[in-house]
């Protein structure tokens, strides 16, 4: 196969070497942050600064919540409270510095976010909102009240500024401190976006079921995005607790929480930018609307009505400069060449005889009807194994048992001499059995390469602080896997497309794009469901083609299809499914000539042509 | 033991208030998959609707409170037909995702901001219609109008279930609620049915308003522990099932009145913590089975 000559050329991805105009910018910010007390010589307006500082790693968390990982918290000023109150107290009550709490209060936080999580992300979509406002409502409610230490409304006064031996950091210096904290999240955050991180939170986000499909445990890192968040929000509680001498319950009521979803619904949910821009025209409100202060919270209000009705991409991103900046795929950064890409046999040493999948007596019961009863499936390796039957037969409820999406109401599924049926999806994904679904469900939001790229998920080695940090190693990780998802898609005759936005593929491709995704995994069994429904003749030519080259490659497949052509050409082996039992097995010329088959599709024979029709 | 009656009978003036709000959480999610965040708000505006109402008619209690209610009613079934229309109905998104509960966010803000400019800020004595003369139950004792909340709640709550259990409108409503898109090829406009929900739902707000108001008095804040406290009991319950909002909502007004007894001012905390740690064990609720996910 002729390579495409563009891939010879450098294609923009921004994910590796030294972005120079991420350095710069990060250079120009900083020089701003020095000047503007300069500028604005003057203890109020230096005050703002800092609220603004203070109020964007909040929303700079909760931008990585609801905009990247899709869960939206009312709850961010408990986190806040927590760190507040943990460092102040460990000041107040045990002697500890400013720079202790700064160490500790923000894991406090985190903690919370993790214990949070779990009930919070149990329960879907509003509910799990409704969650996080109890959680910020207790926090509040618990400051208010444990008044012995908290001080309750009262508050805590008299404390002091944090110091470093005789150095006290006054307005201005405690400004520098939390311009420049907020600076290095930043920079740190985005560097987790634009990695593998950042790649699978949007996965988890715009297709939870397909990133568990490619053994991604879409729990563990919705608690990750939760814990990041609460720590942010936390580091933002320290700064919040020792700005002023002063702090009370007032400052973590519900509204505030509402106060930073305003932000990082205003800046753009889901941009690098949007945070900024939100907090600094949140932080400027108070002070455009002082004349007419009695009506800011309902002027808040009619802001979250119209964002939401008129601009739901926030400002960041319903500009396009901002949007560009801050997307994953702008830069200028090139893209290593296409590693060739060829399937990888499976098990050709000594096992030859063991199947790879063997599922004995498996059901499926949803409530009084036997969707799979008692079937039996054995795969033998380096095989294509079809799997048909009428619709309705329980095929795709098998293959929804066996990748763990649904637990067996009984039988037993081994997959490489393990048991598997009691495993959930992302386990048996990472076993080795990785599947399609009948409606392609791609990251829409990520490019056709990333999409891929997120199929290499299993195997990545380096993990949080190296992403962090973009250490060599993570940068040349992911040089790699780009690398190698080229060379994936090369072999697909996806490759020119690399880089658009996997939701504008037409659907033939995105089937393909599936397909390959599934491949990135390493699969010791590739299940496709119905990998040629709803393409049209000359993409299911492809399909064939491609399945071929891997069957000759020794891959092992469990294809469900509708198109007996595609059967006929591509299996060995041909299970039947009628009304959830399996009648037939065997070469495809035998099941096809079955009369069980052809009743099941038909209708009996003596039911003569009215009644196969109506079937 | 008379303790625990009388906390059991103070628990069931609370939960009948809650019970009354989560129906109309209840009503608004099965139509459109959506309710409103400002429902506390529109919960504390019937209330001093009420109370305007019964100062501005300054006539004996006995005909003014019926007229209150009133009012408070219709006040908060009409602003919850201009929530469903302005802050529900346009938004984008879908009912899966934040945009709604966002924008009836920033309803919750207006409104409350629009009750401290039109009422007050500070907490406002309510009229008590029935007096304040304690009637015992045995050891136990309720003031008149906890009675009288407990009483409405039942009638009211019992006239919904039946519309929606018996007549032709009830069924059309069942039917949007568990399939939305077949119930309008059977020609029912699932449009007028958003409206009609959050209509209802705004209604049962504002009767738990003026029915709460002579028992707490009247305050702009108190909106937001309403919601939440109906809607613990909407989950609770199992948000499908309104006799299980029912139940829950009972036991979620005793176990408040039980947990006021017992730790005073901790009470609100105690209680949302473990609804939290309640729902990480539970996530469908006392009576909800888990939804088998299609994949």
């Amino acid at each position: 196969m002729a390579k495409p000559a563009w891939s010879e050329r450098t294609l923009p991805l921004p994910i590796f070497q030294v972005d120079w105009a991420a350095l710069l910018r990060f250079v120009l910010a900083a020089i701003v942050i020095v000047l503007l007390p300069m500028v604005f010589d003057n203890n109020y307006y230096i005050t703002i600064f800092q609220g603004i500082a203070v109020t964007y790693l909040v929303v700079l968390g909760l931008n990585l919540l609801m905009g990247y990982t899709g869960i939206a918290s009312f709850g961010q000023a408990g986190f806040v409270a927590i760190g507040a109150y943990v460092s102040v107290l460990l000041g107040k009550n045990f002697g500890q510095s400013f720079w202790v709490g700064l160490l500790v209060a923000p894991l406090v936080a985190a903690l919370a976010g993790a214990l949070l999580a779990i009930p919070a992300i149990r329960s879907r979509g509003p509910f799990l909102v409704m969650i996080t406002t109890a959680f910020g409502l207790v926090v509040w409610q618990v400051a208010s009240t444990w008044a012995p230490v908290t001080g309750g409304p009262m508050g805590i006064s008299a404390i002091p500024r944090p110091t470093i031996g005789d150095f006290r950091f006054d307005t201005r210096a405690f400004y520098y401190l939390v311009a420049f904290t907020a600076l290095l999240a930043h920079a740190l955050v985005s560097n987790l976006i634009g990695s593998r991180w950042g790649r699978t939170l949007i996965a988890v986000r715009d297709a939870p079921t397909a990133a568990a499909s490619l053994g991604i445990s879409v729990v563990r890192w919705k608690v990750g995005a939760f814990v990041l968040s609460a720590y942010l929000a936390g580091l933002a509680g320290v700064f919040t607790g020792y700005r002023n001498p002063f702090l009370n319950s007032d400052s973590f009521v519900v509204g505030e929480s509402l106060n930073y979803l305003l932000a990082a619904v205003l800046g753009g949910l889901g941009t690098v930018y949007g945070p900024i821009v939100g907090t600094i025209v949140l932080s400027a409100l108070p002070q455009v609307l002082a004349p007419i202060h009695e009506y800011q919270q309902g002027i808040r209000g009619v802001l979250l009505v119209l964002v939401m009705l008129l601009l739901p991409r926030g400002i960041a991103g319903s500009i396009g400069a901002f949007r560009d900046l801050g997307s994953r795929l702008a830069g200028r950064l090139h893209v290593p060449r296409a590693t060739p890409w060829s399937p990888t046999r499976q098990q050709t040493d000594g096992q030859a005889e063991q199947p790879i999948l063997d599922a004995q007596r498996v059901s499926r019961v949803f409530g009084g009807l036997r969707a799979v009863d008692e079937v039996d499936l054995r795969i033998a390796p380096r095989t294509i194994h079809g799997l048909i039957g009428p619709n309705g037969s329980g095929k795709s409820t098998l293959v929804n048992v066996v990748t763990g999406f649904y637990l067996p109401s009984g039988g037993t599924v081994v997959l490489l001499g393990r048991s598997i049926e009691r495993l959930p999806a992302h386990t048996i994904a990472k076993l080795g059995a990785v599947r399609t679904f009948q409606t392609p469900q791609l990251f829409r939001d990520l490019s056709v390469i990333e999409n891929v790229m997120v199929g290499f998920h299993t195997r990545l080695r380096r993990g949080f602080l190296h992403h962090l940090f973009r250490t060599s190693a993570a940068v040349e990780e992911e040089r790699q896997a780009a690398a190698r998802a080229l060379g994936l898609l090369e072999y697909f005759g996806l490759a020119d497309r690399a880089l658009a936005p996997a939701g504008s593929l037409p659907y033939g491709l995105q089937k393909l794009l599936e397909i390959a995704r599934c491949l990135a995994v390493g699969p010791a069994l590739l299940i496709l469901d119905e990998p040629a429904g709803g393409m049209n003749p000359g993409e299911i030519d492809r399909v064939i083609d491609i399945l071929l080259r891997l069957r000759e490659a020794g891959v092992t497949v469990l294809v469900i299809e509708h198109h007996m052509d595609v059967i006929e050409s591509l299996c060995q082996r041909v299970s039947v499914l009628d009304f959830g039992k399996k009648i037939a097995e065997g070469t495809p010329q035998e099941v096809l000539n079955d009369p069980k088959v052809i009743e099941a599709y038909l209708g009996a024979p003596t039911g003569g042509v009215g009644e196969a029709a109506s079937r | 033991m008379d303790i625990v009656l009388q906390f059991i009978l103070s628990g069931l003036a609370l939960g009948a208030i809650y019970a009354v709000v989560a129906q109309g959480i209840y009503v608004t999610f099965a139509a459109t998959r959506t309710f409103n965040f400002a429902q506390g708000e529109v919960t504390v505006i019937g209330a001093f609707l009420a109370l305007s109402t019964i100062g501005f008619l300054a006539g004996p209690i006995g005909v003014t409170f019926p007229l209150g209610i009133l009012v408070g009613l219709l006040g908060g079934a009409l602003l919850a037909i201009i929530i469903e229309r302005v802050a529900v109905a346009p938004v984008s998104g879908g009912p899966e995702r934040h945009e709604w509960l966002v924008s009836t966010a920033g309803v919750a803000f207006i409104l409350l901001n629009a009750m401290t400019v039109i009422w007050t800020r500070e907490t406002v004595r309510f009229p008590k219609p029935f007096g304040e003369q304690v009637i015992q139950f045995g050891p136990a004792g309720l003031l008149p109008q906890e009675v009288f909340v407990i009483v409405a709640a039942v009638v009211v709550v019992g006239l919904l279930l039946l519309v929606l259990e018996r007549t032709q409108l009830g069924r059309a409503f069942r039917a949007v609620a568990f399939n939305r898109e077949a119930a309008e090829l059977m020609g029912i406009d699932s449009r007028w049915m958003a409206v009609g929900a959050y209509a209802l739902s705004g209604a049962l707000a504002g009767l738990a308003g003026s029915l709460v108001g002579p028992i707490t008095n009247v305050n702009a804040y108190m909106g937001l522990n309403l919601l939440i406290k109906a809607f613990i009991a909407a989950i609770v319950g199992g948000i499908g099932n309104p006799w299980g909002i029912v139940v829950a909502a009972i036991l979620l007004g005793i176990a408040e009145a039980g947990l006021s007894y017992a730790i005073g001012a901790w009470r609100e905390a105690a209680l949302l913590a473990l609804i939290i740690i309640f729902l990480g064990v539970r996530p469908n609720g006392l009576f909800g089975r888990a939804a088998v996910e299609k994949v």
